[in-house]
């Protein structure tokens, strides 16, 4: 592995590693928010 | 302001400038130099992403720190829950440390990994303290037992920060120097990389502990931050 293929490399790691677990706790707040929403008030 | 909307300005700001800043890194910023042979250092690029990562792995292992001796201080469950949002995001970007750090040893000297820099195994070390935190947490049952032992170990886990900051000043290091040296626009660059990757470092934490509160049955905590719409907007006024 060359040296610009490393540094490009690691930018996609970062990149997709910050995003999509960003974009996983979005999905995951959404549904947990509609299950609280949807449980009966006590 | 509606939350909904400060959390889309915050999470585009950030969006923006990390966009931005990979712009100022691939057209702006100039290669480093190799002294011995005159020739441009390209994977010396990974610093501007590598090194703040780094330091928001601190940043959010102190979070879990905080929320550790919080808990044990006011026995409040959402000290817990930021302890648990820090530690998860820890491990995320430890992640990204290692694997960045490995791509770098393999650009520049050839070896994904070596036992020989202190640094390198401090910050290992650090990711499976944290990885086993959360196993740990996972394990023990009883919201309460959990929250203890979780605090516990998250105080002992912490002691590791230290260890992988001195490592490189205090052991023999060749491949972690314990200063570097940088021209203006590099140190410019490198400030800059700093904002969205700090940006996204808290608006993890906080997006992590909004889901603990959540999941908890809590939905409003102490810490609300910009973001995340709120349960009534879901159901309809009733909180």
């Amino acid at each position: 592995m060359n040296a610009v293929s490393s540094t490009i490399l690691a930018y996609v790691v970062i990149t997709v590693l910050l995003w999509v677990y960003a974009g996983h706790l979005f999905l995951a707040y959404r549904r947990a928010l509609q299950a609280s929403a949807s449980k009966p008030c006590k | 302001m509606n939350r909904k909307i400060l959390s889309c300005a915050y999470w585009t700001v950030a969006a923006l400038a990390f966009a931005g800043v990979m712009g100022l890194i691939y057209f702006w910023t100039p290669f480093a130099i190799d002294p011995n042979d005159g020739k441009p250092i390209i994977f010396q690029k990974i610093l501007y992403f590598h090194l703040p990562v780094a330091i928001n792995t601190f940043l959010a292992c102190t979070v879990c720190f905080a929320g550790g001796i919080g808990y044990l201080v006011n026995r409040q469950t959402w000290w817990d829950d930021l302890a648990a949002a820090g530690a998860k995001v820890s491990v995320v970007l430890c992640t990204g440390v290692l694997l960045t750090g490995m791509l770098w040893a393999k650009g520049a000297w050839n070896v994904w990994w070596t036992w020989y820099s202190p640094r390198l195994t401090f910050s290992f070390m650090l990711w499976l303290l944290y990885v086993v935190y959360l196993i740990v947490r996972s394990s023990v049952e009883g919201s309460q037992r959990r929250a203890v032992v979780g605090a516990v170990y998250g105080l002992i886990a912490f002691l590791d920060i230290p260890l992988v900051y001195l490592s490189a000043r205090l052991l023999p290091d060749q491949f972690h120097p314990a200063d570097i040296t940088l021209s203006p626009s590099m140190k410019l660059t490198l400030a800059a990389s700093f904002v969205p990757i700090t940006m996204i470092a808290l608006g993890l934490v906080f997006l992590q502990y909004r889901l603990h509160r959540v999941q908890r049955g809590e939905v409003v905590g102490p810490l609300t931050l910009p973001g995340l719409g709120m349960r009534p907007s879901l159901t309809g006024g009733a909180a």
